[in-house]
């Protein structure tokens, strides 16, 4: 059966410059994350959130088990090292079937840097977190106090500033990855 | 000023003339095209969206302070703290404060309007601190020293090939005119600098007053690294900024968006809601948000209060009929194109911009352009009014209340009109008492005549004689006694040797003779 709101979902992040992955049930989903991550990782750190989504999908050992060593927030070199981490991977509250947005929210186990300073972004997604509109989204957010950070992320950093021609990677990201799993 | 001139000139007409002359310039400005349809997008609820964004930006400026309050508190209550500055001054010394208060040497900015329109650059060089923009095409402006010519686009009176020579120079190697290679250069030439700042500042889009919630819109990320990496942020945010709820951004930001780059959204939003918490390891470890009025309030319960309802999308310099002639740095303002021309003489309080209101066709296109509904081309008119009739901008602003000028700052210069077609007509230059009189002479007159059909009937003959006398020959008017300045431009037209009135009557006669052929 074809979900409309996923079917905008997707249309909008491949618009977005998004790779898309999935649909996948969830341990199918662990192993293409983790194959997904070490690959773009280029033998470089996987920054990794403490999100207990990625322990549930036992990201950490399928990650290790493909050599691609990891950086999380507990670490306490972890501001020096996420500068040079060649991936980031999160998982997203939120996405915007709409725009195509993933909402990242900030936490101690959610750094904002982890989406951010990495050259390669992954972000997991729940088809069941997909909503149809800005709108929508913002009435969940409005429901509960804020986090210090809501990060509302198209695709790869974008920019038009020269004859309005658009490139990427100016700042942020150059790669988005998207995993989505059921449910 | 630190900015140079890119486009000199004493007044608008100057230098618009010298900008349409500029083959650099003109050809930089036809990518400016690809924009012309953004706020026309194509979604059926562009209306509904339109009409609801209007209602919140009004019901927002409506009790303007009293959104303020309660958006100030709810941003002490998330740990921000809070100041409000009346002046650009003093607004830079806000923020000043705080760099000195933590020592801050290397400060990284995102692009925004209000601190260009407080010159905090400038003043941060004067207090020997390194500002640094980061915004791509700001980026680009800092570097060849001149002031962002579009609000949205700040570098697109450029070429890229334009743009590679001055990085080259900054580079001192010879980089390819390549859009792709550019953006990476970029990327490795800024980078360090957000890992090494400790004082990041950018501007607001939004101000949520429920939640104490800074939005920031942006595509590029480095407003994300400029509010992720610095141990303290400043954001300066203009005081009609505010709105009211977080849902009513459901409207706000996919109007926002699609109005300025046709995006469904940005492809980054950013929402701060107070500094880092209790075990987060980044993001700014202080908050400060400094309110901006700089006389936005005094234009409350004024005819000018619409303009406070601005979301800054650019819309209405992209269709912009002058804008896309002659290009942002004509206008000699921070804010150049329709939104520019009604802001800058009312922020200045009438002491700068006076000839803007007058660079317009009042074709009408910014109105409709205009995603909240601000009735542009109108505020032109009536600011030409106002500025004209001796009265400056902060009289009106302050309802009418006088406001003495200080010194000569806010006179006109004898033959410095407010619009460049207007003042070139030698009938309305300058405002001299005797112009005055020959003006109000003439109007009055011309009143008096189409005041009766046979007024009319006879000055329409009389016109169009004189007309055909000046340019029977050619078959255009070139010229006419008396409006030499206004026809070096324009070319009209002889009027036809029947008026329309002679041929009804001709017709009517012909057609009680049952003849319809002619």
């Amino acid at each position: 059966m074809v979900n409309p709101v996923l079917q905008r979902f997707l249309a909008a992040a491949r618009d977005n410059r998004c790779t898309v992955h999935g649909p996948l049930a969830p341990p199918a989903a662990g192993t293409t994350i983790a194959s997904v991550a070490s690959e773009r990782a280029d033998g470089g750190e996987v920054a990794v959130g403490d999100d207990p989504l990625l322990d549930e999908l036992a990201i950490p050992d399928l990650l290790a088990a493909r050599g691609a060593t990891m950086l999380r927030p507990t670490d306490p070199t972890w501001s020096t090292r996420i500068a040079r981490a060649t991936v980031g991977l999160t998982s997203a509250r939120l996405g915007v079937a709409d725009t195509g947005s993933l909402l990242l929210g900030s936490s101690a186990g959610s750094p904002r840097a982890t989406g951010l300073l990495p050259p390669a972004h992954v972000c997991i997604l729940r088809t069941g977190a997909i909503v149809a509109e800005v709108a929508d989204a913002l009435e969940i957010l409005a429901r509960d106090p804020l986090p210090s950070a809501v990060t509302w992320i198209g695709g790869p950093s974008r920019t038009g500033d020269i004859e309005f021609r658009i490139t990427f990677g100016v700042h942020g990201p150059k790669t988005v990855d998207v995993v989505l799993i059921d449910g | 000023m630190s900015h140079c001139l890119v486009t000199p000139g004493r007044t608008f007409a100057e230098r618009a003339e010298r900008a349409t002359q500029n083959t650099e310039l003109q050809r930089a400005l036809g990518n400016l095209s690809v924009r012309l349809h953004t706020a026309r997008m194509v979604d059926e609820r562009h209306r509904d969206w339109k009409d609801r964004a209007s209602a919140i930006r009004r019901e927002t400026v409506a009790d303007l302070d009293s959104w303020l309050d309660r958006a100030e508190k709810a941003l002490q209550r998330t740990g921000a703290t809070v100041s409000r500055a009346a002046t650009p001054e003093e607004a830079c010394d806000a923020v000043l404060d705080v760099a000195r208060r933590v020592g801050a040497h290397r400060v990284v900015k995102s692009k925004s309007m209000a601190t260009e329109e407080i010159e905090l650059g400038d003043a941060f060089a004067a207090a020997g601190i390194t500002s640094l923009e980061t915004d791509f095409g700001e980026w680009i402006a800092q570097v060849a020293g001149e002031r962002p010519s579009h609000i949205i686009t700040p570098v697109i009176h450029k070429t890229v090939d334009q743009i590679a020579a001055l990085l080259s120079g900054y580079a001192q190697r010879s980089l390819p005119a390549d859009h792709e290679f550019l953006t990476e250069f970029a990327r490795g030439e800024l980078r360090p600098h957000f890992l090494d700042a400790d004082l990041g500042v950018t501007g607001a889009n939004f101000v949520v007053a429920e939640t104490g919630t800074i939005v920031l819109v942006t595509n590029e990320g480095n407003a994300r690294l400029c509010t992720t990496v610095p141990r303290v942020l400043v954001c300066v945010a203009p005081v009609e900024k505010v709105v009211p709820r977080l849902t009513d951004l459901g409207v706000l930001l996919p109007l926002l968006t699609r109005s300025a780059t046709g995006q469904p959204l940005s492809n980054y939003v950013t929402m701060l809601t107070g500094p880092r918490r209790a075990g987060e390891v980044d993001g700014p470890e202080e908050l400060h948000v400094v309110f901006l009025d700089h006389n936005r309030r005094a234009l409350l319960g004024t005819p000018y209060e619409d303009m406070l309802a601005c979301i800054r999308c650019g819309a209405c310099l992209n269709v912009c009929p002058v804008y896309r002639t002659v290009g942002g740095h004509a206008y000699d303002s921070v804010y150049p194109g329709p939104m520019g021309k009604v802001l800058t003489p009312l922020l200045s309080a009438g002491t700068a911009g006076l000839d803007l209101p007058g660079a317009s066709t009042l074709c009408g296109a910014c109105t409709e352009a205009c995603p909240v509904e601000i009735p542009l081309a109108d505020l032109l008119v009536r600011l030409r009014a106002d500025l004209r009739g001796g009265r400056d901008a902060a009289r009106v602003a302050a309802g009418r209340k006088h406001v003495p000028r200080s010194g000569e700052a806010g006179r006109r210069l004898p033959g410095e009109g407010y619009a460049s077609p207007a003042s070139r007509l030698a009938l309305t230059d300058g405002d001299h008492a005797p112009n005055r009189r020959t003006r109000a002479f003439i109007f009055r007159t011309w009143s008096r005549m189409w005041s009766s059909p046979a007024g009319y009937r006879a000055s329409i003959s009389v016109g169009r004689a004189a007309a055909r006398l000046f340019g029977a020959k050619a078959g255009w008017m070139r010229r006419a006694p008396g409006t030499a300045g206004w026809t070096s431009t324009r070319d009209l037209p002889v009027p036809a040797r029947h008026s329309f009135r002679q041929r009804w009557r001709a017709r009517t006669r012909v057609s009680q003779r049952g003849d319809e052929s002619w």
